[in-house]
Formats: structure tokens, sequence, C-alpha cells
């Protein structure tokens, strides 16, 4: 069993999970790249719109005389081969390189996600014509497209470079939206709301967009610069923008031939379009990390019998006892993690990852996330013994279907060719089990093991636990909410709050005659049914953020019994007896009253 | 033999990889000992003579045939080469006879038949010859050529055999220059293998002069060898040369530095002003016998009303052509001072000060004449060019700067790119341009007829202003007629005189011709028309 | 699986014959090729009428596409205008091209996945921000700028590797190109593939394969690499394409007679047969490579299936 002397402070106070596009945005205003970048967009249009904001020098101007000269006083970027302002040209470059970026970008992401999100979630023959189109289009190459396109037009203009470059590139995004779309169609929540009934429009707006949409994204942003580019090309090519529009692009072509000669005449063009590059990606990220943040969030919770509301910190001690937090961000300043003792923190990585699987193993909640969608189970189980035992290929997934037999999964052999998804909750956490059995550790930390189960579901599996626990004699720590399951399971309790251990005892004690009044009011808080007709209790306020624990004792502004000590000091982990502790100054007052 | 070619190809990797980390590049490709390794592009026509009318063709055909006359490298005289004599009485009908003794490469005699079957076949229309225009002022090209309908005859009745090694040429009207144009390659001879075997002769060129092909590998390279038979006067000074095909200048270029090219007569304009450094000297810059200007839709009524022909001058005068020539071009361009190019020398029409005034930079003079014409019309114009070769956008953007700051408007005048020669080319033919656009003379001879006729006379084939003045049309018959070829020189004199007068077309600059070189070889000259004269090339070790 | 295969395979003809008419009619709308052939001189008219005759130029744009299909099941792809078969160019630029995006999908790959991973697990560290200001450059800085640059520099100044390709075409000499070629998709998959990688470290199955005591290296490179790169797959499938036909300036600096310059002197010189020709090639080409990765997709992701 290992000795919690010291724990992490936790990391991340979690997310519950929403979908909705509000909580995007809520999320975007949260963070600073979305404000970075938002101002240098903002910015961009401005210039755009009005220029002679930045410089009072015509980008017309132009005298042969100061041909490629560098900087000079009033011109601090330098003259192109004709001898204009580069300072200037690159102001009014902003408009036509900007508009064409972003307004190409929109409407073939429009285009292309349209298309591509059709011929992706309908597949069949949607897939077939819309696909196909877009590969003829693909295959149009960008110079006879542009040649054709604009002198047939007669173009010249922004909006039919804007045009012409949209029909060209949608396909691409059309390609990488249909993927996404097809991946996420595949996903439980989005199966889940298709079987609740949801209209096409709204899962294709609530649910696969938002997912689908990150690769997109990425895509986008690049090729933001890469249309600024483009338009160099063609314009250099005498099909894109008519002088005497100002462009980056026009500047960057002409420019690029005369890199020995003058550099200059490309670095301030160029930058520029970096600097709109770098602003549009960053835009990108950050409504990105916004919609991840909605739908991928796995509610926290959790830790020994380890009990305590969602958000104490017991899945991060129990993480942490495995050594699998995130390194970055995570961070355990002090403290040590005993097991068998040895300090699990001064233990070298390999030596500590060693142990985990093999000494120490984890049952986590929600097994389908859990488990590696694309590597059937039978690989997935095997790995235990292929890595830690060195077995081959072939008698790993022996021991794999020996494993699934003992964890009672009907049709073992020939299911282990099976992939997660096509196992039912309950199975698929007795693979759960079954993988965390595998190599018979001494110890195996059980985070929530059956909150995701139904009801019925869950006693069977809470048996199986029982039973093979008591089999291997192992320890188990089982982490949990649910004091109904701990009373029947644990022998020993731990109550976490605010990622501390505010009490331990062992489970008949704990109940019978709680030392810390945050235990007494969780085990008010169960509906209990010998005390019919009585007022069910609830502990007021709300946990504490993580981020920003109470001073002193971190109970105490939620504490029906605080007093003044309880907000300057932090209270030690006293111990009452054996087995028996508590984080209170007043624990005597507690266990008696 | 296809398992050895990718086997070689695999091993070749494996030795350039090992060359680049361990000595670098260097001179991995070195040639064959004493051959000449030089910069080539695809031909963009067969490589028949009246089918080539572009320079990188041109460039083969000028090593692998000689002609009835030659070009002097240095004053672009036309001298006497395959022919004996070519004699004339009434300036209309013309005696050839072509030397004895003269081989083509396959060791078959060059006759005066191989003259005249070469040029009824580039004339016959059916033959879709691009240079078939050359043979228009023979007697018979009606017959052979017909604007409308099916040719009636198959041969040139101008053209006569009179015994093995004479021939007479009967032209439509009096022109005493004609037999200058003769070193032009369109007036090959030709073997009869080309008639016989055409696929065979394509494969591997046959011809009368100083080099022989000895293997075309098209698209990639071609290598000649010395022409075993020639016995002309320009005998190659080397064992060879090896044109390799580029896909752009700069590669070339690229391969010159590092040693893996010889000659290079495409130094990239924008490598100019490093090249001499770069190539430690072994660099050359010279006039070629191409000029640009900017032609005026005189068929639109809006740049041809009356007074216009002051804002054409005027426009003319607005353009600071040194600044241009020196900036843009870094002095590889010449400011024009006439219609013609100076390779032509005084000899042959090129005059220093014909234009006068209207090619002298005056802005004060220019704003003022462009106002009293009554102005732009509609106050604004635009120069088309086609953007798709040649890198026009750079100079046009320096004529309109200087035009508007010549006129205080910013945007008097803009660029118009055309994308593609095609389109460009067909808006003019079709007479659909309505604003000025560049244009350019490549000259097909020395001689001031060649930059006069087809521009500027009534129903010229590069006519592209529609200009017409039956004053000057009169001076070049007169020119035609007039047996003394220095006063004819001065009878064309006269008419570019009225074209200048009018402002058709604004004379900007003349072209030069450039050419770098390695340190394995020397000698490097280029002749009238830009191309190196390989004959010449020593290579050294 | 097998009939899905068919399927897709059976519906490359309406592409084919769709791809063909398309761009038929694209080099058709370009106009008259006769007056370019001769420079900046009105054509001969006797000339020009026998040119025109002899390219069916006269004849309506069906007729055309008819007579220039009906040549293609013959196995005749037309003549360029040099009188050089179509076929024959093809056959010559194809290997090039094929060589060159060989080399330049490697170095895409390789490169553009090893930074994307790189900078998707220390996400937000220096590492990231380096490979972003990467990509950043890549794609600011056209493609001839970086190609001229190193050419100078790589092949002619410091003459480690030669400034431009030779009639052989080896491997050796197209890593210069390939680099450059591969520049801007690198930018692509670098992100892609980081942002990718950023998603699925935070899954769970990342935390229970490391639970699991798995190494490093074994869980990333079997339990994250594979489910990130399906989003990666499909844009390197769909690049592939777009490397062989979009060659064109890249092909033009280092001097390689491939696809994109072919294609590029075809559309100067309006040549329809050489355009046509060659596109139809590289659409068949896309259709091919998005038929590998959308089988390559179901393969990688078990729970996608098609019907």
């Amino acid at each position: 069993m290992p000795e919690i002397t010291e724990q992490a402070p936790a990391t991340e106070a979690a997310a519950a999970p929403r979908s909705l596009w509000g909580d995007a945005w809520r999320d975007l205003r949260r963070n600073p790249i979305f404000y970075i970048s938002a101002v240098l967009i903002l910015f961009l249009v401005l210039i755009s719109i009005w220029p002679s904001l930045l410089t009072g020098t015509s980008p017309y101007a132009c005298d042969l005389g100061r041909s490629q000269q560098g900087p000079a006083p009033g011109h601090p970027f330098g003259f192109t081969t004709q001898g204009c302002d580069v300072y200037a040209r690159t102001v009014y470059g902003a408009r036509a390189s900007v508009v064409v970026g972003i307004c190409t970008t929109l409407l073939a992401a429009l285009l292309g996600c349209v298309f591509g999100g059709l011929a992706g979630f309908f597949g069949g023959w949607w897939d077939a014509v819309l696909s196909r189109i877009g590969d003829i289009f693909f295959g149009i190459p960008v110079l006879l497209g542009g040649i054709v396109f604009l002198s047939v037009i007669k173009g010249g203009s922004i909006f039919t470079v804007v045009l012409l470059m949209s029909v060209l590139g949608w396909p691409q995004i059309a390609r990488i939206a249909r993927s996404a779309v097809i991946s996420a169609k595949q996903q439980d929540y989005v199966q889940a709301a298709r079987a609740l009934g949801a209209s096409t429009p709204r899962m294709l707006l609530r649910h696969i967009a938002p997912n689908a949409l990150a690769p997109v994204i990425v895509v986008a942003t690049i090729a933001l610069g890469t249309y600024i580019s483009l338009e160099a090309t063609l314009s250099f090519l005498g099909v894109g923008l008519k002088p005497p529009t100002v462009s980056w692009g026009i500047d960057i072509s002409s420019a690029a031939t005369q890199i020995r000669n003058a550099p200059h005449m490309l670095l301030w063009p160029a930058g520029a379009l970096s600097i709109t590059v770098l602003a549009f990606i960053m835009l990108g990220d950050a409504v990105r990390d916004a919609l991840n943040g909605v739908n991928y969030s796995v509610s926290a919770g959790e830790t020994l019998a380890v009990l305590g509301e969602s958000g104490s910190g017991k899945s991060v001690t129990a993480q942490a006892i495995m050594g699998i937090l995130d390194m970055p961000p995570a961070k355990i300043p002090r403290g040590e993690i005993r097991f068998r003792g040895e300090d699990m923190l001064t233990m070298s990585a390999d030596a500590r990852r060693r142990l985990r699987g093999a000494k120490i193993a984890m049952i986590f909640q929600d097994a389908l996330s859990s488990l590696n969608p694309v590597l059937t189970v039978g690989y997935q189980l095997g790995e235990m013994f292929r890595v830690h035992q060195g077995l081959s290929k072939k008698a790993a997934l022996a021991k794999a279907v020996e494993l699934m037999d003992r964890v009672k999964i009907p049709a073992a052999r020939s299911r282990a060719g099976d992939f997660p998804h096509q196992f039912s909750g309950g199975m698929r956490q007795r693979i759960m089990i079954a993988m965390a059995l595998a190599l018979e550790p001494d110890l195996i930390i059980a985070d929530e093991p059956t909150t995701a189960l139904d009801v019925t579901v869950q006693a069977q599996v809470m048996d199986l636990l029982a039973e093979l626990q008591a089999e291997y004699h192992m320890g188990l720590i089982l982490i949990t909410h649910d004091l109904g399951v701990v009373a029947d399971v644990a022998d020993k309790i731990a109550v976490m709050y605010a990622g501390r251990i505010v009490e331990t005892a062992p489970v008949h004690e704990l109940y019978k005659n709680p030392a810390h009044p945050y235990t007494r009011g969780l085990l008010d808080s169960i509906p209990r049914l010998d005390q019919k007709g009585q007022e069910l209790y609830a502990i007021k306020g709300l946990p504490p953020n993580l981020l920003n624990i109470p001073q002193g004792c971190a109970f105490h502004p939620r504490c029906p019994k605080a007093q003044d000590l309880c907000r300057t000091d932090t209270p030690a982990l006293h111990t009452l007896g054996e087995g028996r502790r508590s984080a209170c100054h007043f624990w005597k007052e507690t266990v008696n009253g | 033999m296809r398992g050895a070619k990718s086997a070689t190809w695999v091993a070749g990797a494996i030795v350039v990889a090992l060359g680049a980390t361990a000595c670098g590049g260097g001179s991995s490709a070195s040639a064959e000992p004493g051959v000449v390794r030089a910069n080539w592009g695809d031909p963009q026509n067969p490589l028949e003579p009246a089918n080539t009318n572009e320079v990188l063709g041109g460039k083969v055909l000028d090593m692998i045939f000689s002609n009835l006359k030659s070009y002097d490298p240095k004053t672009g005289e036309a001298k006497n080469d395959v022919a004996q004599s070519i004699d004339t009485k009434d300036q209309q009908t013309f005696t050839v006879k072509v030397k004895k003794g003269e081989k083509f490469s396959n060791g078959e005699p060059v006759t005066a038949r191989s003259f005249v079957d070469a040029w009824n076949y580039g004339a016959l229309a059916t033959n879709a010859q691009k240079n078939s225009y050359f043979f228009a002022d023979i007697k018979g090209y009606d017959k052979v050529a017909p604007a409308e309908g099916k040719p009636t005859a198959k041969t040139l009745s101008g053209l006569k055999v009179t015994d093995d090694h004479t021939f007479t040429v009967t032209l439509n009207e009096k022109m005493s220059t004609w037999p200058l144009r003769l070193g032009y390659k369109a007036f090959a001879p030709l073997p009869k293998s080309f008639f016989s075997d055409h696929d065979g002769y394509l494969a591997k060129p046959v011809g009368n002069g100083p080099y022989a092909v000895d293997s075309y590998d098209k698209g990639k390279q071609m290598k000649l060898v010395p022409n075993t038979h020639y016995t002309g006067d320009d005998k190659p000074q080397n064992k060879g040369v090896l044109l390799k095909v580029y896909t752009d200048s700069n590669a070339a270029y690229a391969d010159l530095q590092s040693g893996n090219l010889d000659v290079d007569d495409d130094v990239p304009a924008e490598q100019i002003r490093n090249a001499k450094s770069d190539l430690k000297g072994n660099y050359l810059s010279q006039p070629a016998g191409v000029n640009q200007v900017v032609t005026f839709p005189l068929y639109k009524d809006s740049w041809n009303k009356p007074g216009m022909e002051k804002v054409r001058k005027g426009l003319s005068m607005a353009i600071d052509r040194k600044a241009i020539t020196e900036k843009v071009y870094n002095g590889t361009r010449t400011p024009a001072t006439d219609l013609t190019s100076p390779v032509l020398g005084d000899a042959n029409g090129y005059s220093k000060d014909v234009c006068g005034d209207t090619c002298t930079y005056n802005p004060t003079e220019a704003k003022k004449l462009i106002k009293e014409g009554g102005g732009l019309p509609g106050g604004k114009m635009t120069i088309s060019y086609n953007a798709d070769k040649d890198s026009h956008k750079q100079w046009v953007d320096a004529v309109c700067n200087s035009i508007n700051t010549v006129l205080g408007d910013d945007k008097a005048c803009v660029g118009n790119p055309v994308g593609t020669f095609g389109d460009f080319r067909n808006q003019i033919t079709k007479q659909e341009m309505t604003q000025p656009f560049r244009a350019g003379w490549q000259m097909d001879y020395p001689q001031i007829e060649n930059f006069l006729t087809p521009l500027y006379a009534t129903g010229g084939a590069s006519n592209d202003a529609k200009f017409s003045d039956p004053k000057f049309d009169a001076l070049l018959k007169q020119a035609g007629a007039e047996p003394d070829v220095k006063k004819a020189t001065d009878l064309y004199k006269q008419a570019e005189k009225i074209v200048l007068d009018k402002v058709v077309s604004i004379p900007l600059w003349y072209q030069n011709g450039t050419a770098g070189w390695s340190e394995h070889v020397s000698g490097v000259q280029l002749n009238a028309f830009s191309l190196p004269v390989f004959t010449q090339i020593k290579v050294k070790g | 699986m097998g009939r899905y295969v068919i399927r897709r395979l059976l519906q490359m003809v309406p592409v084919f014959i769709g791809t063909t008419f398309l761009i038929f009619v694209m080099v058709y709308a370009l106009g008259d090729p006769v007056a370019a052939m001769f420079g900046d001189r009105t054509p001969d008219p006797a000339t020009a009428a026998q040119i025109r005759e002899s390219l069916h130029l006269n004849d309506p744009l069906w007729s055309q596409y008819l007579q220039y299909m009906a040549g293609i099941f013959r196995g005749d792809f037309g003549t360029a205008f040099n009188g050089t078969p179509v076929a024959e160019l093809m056959g010559s630029a194809f290997p090039n091209t094929i060589k060159l995006t060989l080399v330049a999908f490697a170095i895409e790959v390789v490169v553009g996945v090893g930074l994307g991973i790189v900078a998707g697990m220390r996400r937000g560290r220096l590492v990231d921000t380096g490979v972003l200001v990467f990509t950043l450059l890549v794609i600011s800085i056209p493609t001839f700028v970086t190609g001229y640059l190193l050419q100078y520099f790589i092949g002619v100044k410091l003459a480690w590797a030669a400034p431009a390709v030779s009639n052989d075409v080896a491997f050796g000499e197209l890593l210069l190109p390939g680099i450059v070629l591969a520049g801007v998709s690198l930018a692509y998959v670098a992100r892609l593939t980081r942002t990718s990688i950023a998603e699925n470290i935070r899954s769970d199955y990342i935390r229970t394969a490391t639970a699991k005591g798995l190494p490093r290296r074994r869980v990333v490179g079997v339990h994250l690499l594979r489910n990130s790169l399906i989003p990666v797959i499909t844009f390197l499938g769909t690049d592939i394409g777009a490397l062989m036909g979009g060659a064109i300036v890249t092909e033009r600096i280092f001097n390689i007679q491939g696809v994109g310059y072919q294609l590029y002197q075809g559309i100067l010189r309006q040549n329809a047969p050489t355009v046509v020709g060659f596109v139809t090639i590289l659409v068949v080409v896309f259709l091919a490579a998005n038929l590998i990765v959308d089988l390559l997709y179901a393969v990688l992701d078990p729970r996608i299936r098609y019907a």
C-alpha cells in the first residue's frame, strides 16, 4: 500500500462537458492567444481600410533614381526596383492581400465544408458525386485555370481573383472536411445523438461540426498564407490582380528575382505576410482549443477507498501515484509516494515505468475512451505481456484470451480480434479490469470503475472486482464518490478535500464516528433507508477551485464549525489512534460531537 | 537495356550523394575533352530550316547549315559563303552560282537543286512552314501559297535551275537588297534525305555547315561534332559542342558557375549586375538585332485623330530611357535613337540621331505637347504586354511611372498584362487593342529594310499599328529598285524618318545579347543574332 | 470492401471523361493557338490556314473532342507543336516527376510528421514555437525564392549539391529540389500532425497506455501515432497529386523536364493534346491516391466502415 504523506497540488479544474457553441465562445474569451490574434487581425483590417493612417507616402510615387536603395529618412524600409517606397507599398499592399486571403479562405472553406461535410455525412451517392467533382477540380492546374478563367471573363479585380482561387481551392478543404466528418460520425456521442433522434442539421451543427472543424481550421489557416502567395503567382503570370493594384504578393514576386541585389525589397512584404499568417494560425488554434475544451474534457474526479466530491483531487492523486500526470503542466513540488518502502518520486523514470502495470495497475472510469479505438482488445491486453514479460505476439494473444475468459467475457477467443467499440459497456469495463489484472499486480487503483455503467451491471462488475481481489491478494484503492459502494468493498477509507487527505479511518469507524466535519457532511448527505422523512442534508457552498484554495483550513468557508484559527492556520494530519487520522483543528470536538 | 539504365541511375545517385557530401558537386558532369557544353532550350518547332522562327532551333540550324551568304560576326556585313556569286542586271532576276565541291554531312554534294528544292518546299502552303513568307517576294508565291483556297502550283515559277551549280531567282518586284537576306536560315539548302526520309531527318538533321549532328536526345541534349565533309572557311576550333536543354536561364547560370556548363548566352537579367564578378570577367554584353517599342493602335480613332501625333510624341519624350536601361536593365539595353539596331552599322542603315528630340527625355516639353494635343484619350492609358515570358512587367511599370511623373498623375498610365502570348497576339491581329501595346522586332537579316517593310509598309505582315502612308510606301519601292545598295539604304532612311515623325510607335531601346563562359573555354563572341560563334571557341586542356 | 473498391474504380470512367472534356474546353477557350507560333509576326494566311486544318481547329469543339478521344483509344495522345508525340513526352516526363515526387514526399513525411510530433508533444514549449516560426517562414517565402536561394547557396556557393539536375535525374540531385517542393506541404503536415498529437496525447487511452507501464517509445509509436496520423494521411493523399502537378516552379528552377514543366509549356503554347493528356493522367493519379487513402483510412480506424 502506498502511503501518501503530502499530496500533489492539483493542476486543473475540470469543466463539465457541455456542447454548446456558447461555451466555446466563453472559452475563447478566456484565451490570451485569442486576444493577441484578434488585435493583430483588427489592425490588419484597419490598415486595409485606411492605409493612409500609417503612411503619408503614396505607393505610386516612384523615382527610378532611388532604385533599390536602402533605408533613407522618411523611407524606413528603402526602395523597390522602380524606386517606390517599400514601406508605403507594404502598408497599401495589405488591402488586396488581406482581402484576397480572408475572402478566399472563407469562401473555399465554406464550399469545402459544405460539400465535404455532405459527402462525408451522407456517404453513398452524395460522396461519390461530390468527391469526384472535387477530384476533377483538383486536377485542373492552377495556372491553366487562372489563365482560362481570367482571360475568358476578363478579370483582374479582387473579386474575380477570390472567386477563381476559391473554385480551385475548395476541393482540398472538402477532402479534409469529408474525412473529419466521417471520423466524427463514428464517435459514440454522435451515434447517441442520432439514436436519440436528433435532426440532421442539428447533428451536423452541434455534434459533428465542432469536432470536424479542427483539421479544417489547421488547413485553412495555412491555406490563407498560400492563397496570398498564390495571388502573387497569378499576378506575376499576368492573370491575377491588374495594375495599379498594390499587393504583397506582387511585390514579393518582383523582389524575389532581385534577392541577391536588394534583399530588403523581399523582407518587408514577406514579413507582413508572415505576421498575417501567424495571426490567423493563432486565431485558428484558439478557436480549435475552445471547441476542444467543450467536447473532449472528461469530468475529472476522484481517489484508497478515496472519497470526496467531484474536483476534490482524488483522481489527480491516483494518477500521481501512477506517475501518469502530464508532467508539464503538472508539478509535484514536494512530498513522497512510498511503494513497498521505496519513494516512487525519487525512482528513475524507467524503474517507475516498470512498476506501472506490473506492480500497480489502474482501472479507469470510462472504458470506451480509455481503450485505444484503433487497436484490437486482444492486442491491447497482450501488450502487457509483450512489454513486461517479453512474450511473443502469439503467446501474448493466448494470454489475453485467457484473461478475457477470466473476467467472464463470452467467446473470448473470437472476440479478442474485436475493437473496443464493438463491445458493450459492461464488457469493456471487464476488459479494463482484465488489463489491470494481467500481471497480477500488488495494487490496483480503480478510478470510479462503475460510474459509467448502469446499476445492474455495476453490481456485477464490483462483485467481479472483489472476487478477483480476494483471489489474487491484491491491494485495491477504490476511488469513488459513492459511499454505498465503499461500505461494501473497502476496508479503509481516505477522505479527500481540495487535494488533501482530510481523514483516514477503517471503514466501520468512519461511518460510525467521523473525525472531520467534511466527512460528517458527506455522510449526512447520503439518503438513508432507516431515517425516513428527514430532510436530506447538503454541504453548503461549492468545492473550491483548486487553483485558488482558501487559506488556512481549505474547508473553512463551508464548515459549520469554522473558527478564527481555521481561517489562518492549515491543520496538520493528526493521528487519532490505530489507522485513524484527521486534518481538523477540532477533531476531538468533532469525534465527540 | 531498361534494367541497365536504371542500375546506372541508382549507382549515379549514390555517386552523386557521396560526391555531394565529400567534395562538392564541382564538375561531376565533366565533358569529353575538347567539347564545348552550351546552354540550349527545347526548340518550339521541328528542326526544319523553313519552319524555325525562334532562337533555340535557330542556334542549331546556324551550326549545321551554311547559307549562300553569311554575316560577319563583328560588322554584320553579308559575305558570300556557299555562293560563288550572286549577280543581277535588273534588280529583279538574280543568277546564283553555288560553290563546287561543297557537301552535306552525309557526303551528298550541295547543288543548285539542293537550294531550289528546299525553297519550293518552304514556300508550298501544304507543308505549313512558318517561315514561308520569306519566299513571298519570289515570283509564283501566290500560286503555291494563295491567301485563300488550295495551291494551284507545287513549285515557285521564279526559281529555275540552269545547271548543277547555277540557278536563277525572279522576284515579283525590283529589290536590290534582296541577296542580303540569303544568310537567313530559311534559305538553307536541304539534302535529298530530307524529302525521302523525313522522319529520319527530324530525328537527326543533316546539313552542310561546320558541325554535324552526332546524337539528338529530344528534350535533353544534342551532341554536335565537326562535319568531316565541311570545306568552308569556318572550320571548328574545338572537337564538338554539347547543347544541353535547360528549363530556366537561372538553372543554366547556376550550372555555369559550378563548372557544369561552358557557354551561356542567356544570362538572366537579374544576375547581370553580379555576372562580371561571379564569372571572374568571363562575360560580355553587346547590342543585338532586337529592339523594343510601344506601338499605337492607329486603327483606333482615339489615338489617331488630329492632334494625337503631338500626344504620341509627348509620350515618347516623357520616357526616361537612360534611367530605365540603367536601373531596370543594368545597362543591358541601350536607349534607342532610331527604328533599327546598332548591329547594322552605318552601312546597313543604323543611325545615331534620326529620332532626334522625339527620343530625348524632356519632361517639360513632353507635358506641354501632351496638353496641346488634347491629353490622353479619356485621361488614361494602358500599355498591354504578355506576362508569360521575358518579364515585360518591369519595364512597362517603369515606362508608366516615368509618364505618370511627367503628367503628375499617379494612375494616368498603368500596365495591362495579358496572360498568354497567344492571346496577346490574337488581340493585336484582330485589331482588338484599344490602347498602346508592346512590340519587339528581332531582325531576320542585318539590313534596315527588314526593320521597315514588314512593320510599317501598307499591308506589311507585322504592321500591327495598321500604319499606312503613300509617301512611305513609295520610298520603299524606290529604294528596292535602286541598284546601288548605299543609295538604297539612304532612301530607306528617308522612309524611316516619316515613321518617326508620325510617332507610329515609340522607340525604346536596343536589346543586348549577353554571354558568360567558364574557365575551360576561350574565344567566345556573339554574332549579329546574339548567338555564340561556336566554331571560334577553343577548349583549354 | 471489394464492392466498394470496384465501385470506386468504375467511378473513374465518368471522371476521366469529365476531366478530359473540361480541360479540352478550357484550352479551347484560350483561343486560337496559331498566332502564338509566329512570334511578333502576323502569320502568313495560307500557312496559318494549313496549320489550323491539320490541327482540326476549324471543326466544332465536340468534333475536335471526339477525334481526340478516338485517338486516345487507339493509344494516340496527339502531338506537341514541335512534332513530338505527347505519349513520348509523357514517357520522359512522368518518370522524372515521379522520382522528384518520391523524394519530396519522403521529406514531407519524415520531416513534417517528425516536426509535428515534437511540437505536439512539447506543446507551448520552445520547440513548438520553433516549429511554428519555421512553418511561417516556409509559407511566407514563395517557392521560387527558396528555390533560387538554395540553388545559389547550397549549389553554387557551397557546392554541396549540383545546382541543376542533369539529364540522368539521379536521386542525389533531387534532394535540393525535393526540399523546395516539399516545403509548403511540409508546413501543412507539421501543423496537422501537431494539432492531432496535441489532441490525442491528452486522451484517455494514452493515459491507459502509460498506466500499463508501456515504454514511452511504444506509447507514442503504437498508441499515439496511429490515431494522430489519420487526418494527416488524408492530406498526404491529396498532396501526392498536387506535388506531381504543382512542381512547375521547382522543375523550372532545378532543370527537371517533368510533368509540371511540360504542362507549363503546353498551357503557354495552348497545345490541347499536351495539356489534356497530362492533366488526365494527373487526375487518374489523384483518384488512385484518394482511393488508397480512403482504404487506408478504414484500415487505420476500424470504426469506419464503407458500405
